[in-house]
C-alpha cells in the first residue's frame, strides 16, 4: 500500500466506512503523516454537519438530485416576482439614507455589489425610470425620480429638511458637461417640497442632478451612474 | 447601474423558492412564509453592498434572524389568540432551537447538491446508509479504490463549499 493511496483513505475513515483492518492501517499511517492528521483535524466536524439532515431526507437527496438533472432539460419558467415585494421596495427605497458627503463613493459601491447580485437580468432592457435618494448629516433628504420622456426627462422631487429661505433651484448636468435648469421655488418654512421638473436632457445623458440655493451654492449632488 | 427594482427581483428570482421552501419547514402558514422570504429579500437589499460570500446562505441566516424575532415576539404577547406569529411555530412550540436546526438542514442540503453527483453518491453511501467500502462499491458498481478516492475528494469538496456557504465548522 503506497502513500498515496494511504492518503486517500481519509475520506472513507471520516465517514466510517473502512473495514477494521484498513482503519488500523489509516491509524497507523496517521502516526507517522502530520499532513493527514492536520486534515482530519479539520473536517473533524464534518459528520457531526451532515448528521443534521436526517438519512431518508439525504438518500432522497441523491434520488431528487437526479430527477432535478432531467427536469434541467426543461428549464421551469421563474416564479414571477409579486408585486406586493416591489411596491414595499418603492416604500422603504425613500427611507434608504446614505451619508451625504460619501453619496457617491456609497452609490459606486452599491452599483459595484448590487451589479454582482443582478446577474444576468442586466442584460434586459433597463426600465423607464430610475430613483435615487440622498440624505446629509444636516438631516437634509432629496429622492428624486427620472422618469423618461420622448421630450427628455421629467424629475420628480421630494426633499425635506431644505434650506427654509431663498429661491431654491435643481439643475442637471449632462454627461458633456453642459448644465440645464430643470426648475426653481421659494423655499417653504417646513423645509419641505414636491416638485416635478422637466429637462430637454435624455435620461441617459444625465450625469448628476444638483440643488442650489439662493447664493447658488450646490446643498445636494445626485451622482447619477452611467447606465 | 441595476435598478433596485431588477436587483430586488433578481434575488426573488433565484432564491425565492429554496427560501420559501425553508420558511415553509418551519412555519405551515403559506401567508407568513410569503412575508418572511419578503422581509428578507428587502433586507439583503438594503445591506447588499457590505455582502461578502454566499449571498444564498446569507439569506436564509437573515430569513432565520427574522423567524427567530417573530417567535419573541409571539412569547412577549402570548394572549393576542390567532396572532399569525404564533402560528410560524411548527406544532409543539418548539421555537428558536429548532429554527437552527432546520437552518443547519437546509444549509447542508444546499451544501450536498452543490457537489457533483459522484461524489454525493459516495457520501451518501458511507455516511448515511453506513455502508463500507466494499458494500457502496458493490452497490455503485464502482471499484472500492474508486469509492475510498471519491470519499476524499467529497468530503474535501465539501469542506470548500461550507467555507464558501460561510457555515460555521
Amino acid at each position: 500500500m503506497n502513500g498515496t493511496e494511504l492518503h486517500h483513505f481519509l475520506g472513507a475513515y471520516l465517514l466510517g466506512g473502512l473495514e477494521p483492518a484498513e482503519a488500523a492501517a489509516f491509524e497507523q499511517h496517521l502516526a507517522v503523516c502530520a499532513h493527514c492528521r492536520q486534515e482530519l483535524d479539520e473536517l473533524a466536524t464534518l459528520p457531526a454537519l451532515l448528521d443534521a439532515i436526517p438519512v431518508s431526507d439525504a438518500v432522497a437527496l441523491t434520488a431528487a438530485a437526479a430527477a432535478a438533472r432531467d427536469r434541467a432539460l426543461v428549464p421551469p419558467e421563474p416564479e414571477p416576482v409579486p408585486s406586493r415585494l416591489l411596491d414595499e421596495l418603492a416604500a422603504r427605497r425613500r427611507k434608504v439614507r446614505r451619508r451625504w458627503t460619501s453619496a457617491v463613493a456609497a452609490a459606486a459601491a452599491a452599483c459595484l455589489g448590487l451589479g454582482i447580485l443582478a446577474g444576468p437580468l442586466l442584460n434586459q432592457p433597463a426600465k423607464p425610470d430610475a430613483s435615487y435618494s440622498v440624505a446629509a448629516s444636516s438631516g437634509l433628504e432629496v429622492t428624486v425620480g427620472l422618469v423618461k420622456k420622448t421630450w427628455g426627462t421629467e424629475l420628480a422631487v421630494d426633499g425635506r429638511s431644505l434650506p427654509v429661505a431663498g429661491t431654491l433651484s435643481l439643475w442637471v448636468k449632462d454627461r458633456d458637461g453642459g448644465v440645464d435648469r430643470a426648475c426653481a421655488w421659494t423655499a417653504t418654512p417646513t423645509g419641505r417640497v414636491r416638485i416635478t421638473g422637466a429637462t430637454p436632457v435624455q435620461l441617459a445623458r444625465i450625469a448628476s442632478v444638483e440643488m442650489r440655493d439662493e447664493q447658488q451654492q450646490t446643498v445636494a449632488v445626485i451622482a447619477v451612474p452611467q447606465g | 447601474m441595476p435598478l433596485d427594482e431588477d436587483v430586488v427581483a433578481a434575488i426573488y428570482r433565484d432564491h425565492g423558492t429554496a427560501l420559501k421552501r425553508f420558511v415553509l419547514s418551519v412555519s405551515r402558514d403559506p401567508q407568513l412564509a410569503d412575508d418572511v422570504v419578503q422581509e428578507t429579500v428587502l433586507r439583503v437589499w438594503q445591506q447588499a453592498p457590505q455582502i461578502t460570500g454566499s449571498l444564498r446562505s446569507y439569506l436564509f441566516r437573515t430569513a432565520r434572524n427574522i423567524m427567530i424575532d417573530n417567535y419573541r415576539k409571539a412569547q412577549r404577547r402570548p394572549q393576542e389568540a390567532g396572532d399569525r406569529d404564533v402560528q410560524a411555530l411548527p406544532e409543539g412550540g418548539v421555537g428558536a432551537g429548532r429554527i437552527d436546526e432546520l437552518l443547519n438542514k437546509v444549509l447542508m442540503e444546499e451544501a450536498l447538491l452543490r457537489l457533483s453527483a459522484e461524489h454525493r453518491e459516495v457520501l451518501v453511501a458511507l455516511h448515511y446508509r453506513r455502508y463500507t467500502v466494499q458494500e457502496a462499491s458493490a452497490q455503485l458498481k464502482i471499484p472500492s479504490g474508486t469509492v475510498k478516492s471519491r470519499a476524499f475528494y467529497a468530503v474535501r469538496a465539501l469542506r470548500t463549499i461550507l467555507d464558501e456557504m460561510g457555515v460555521q465548522q
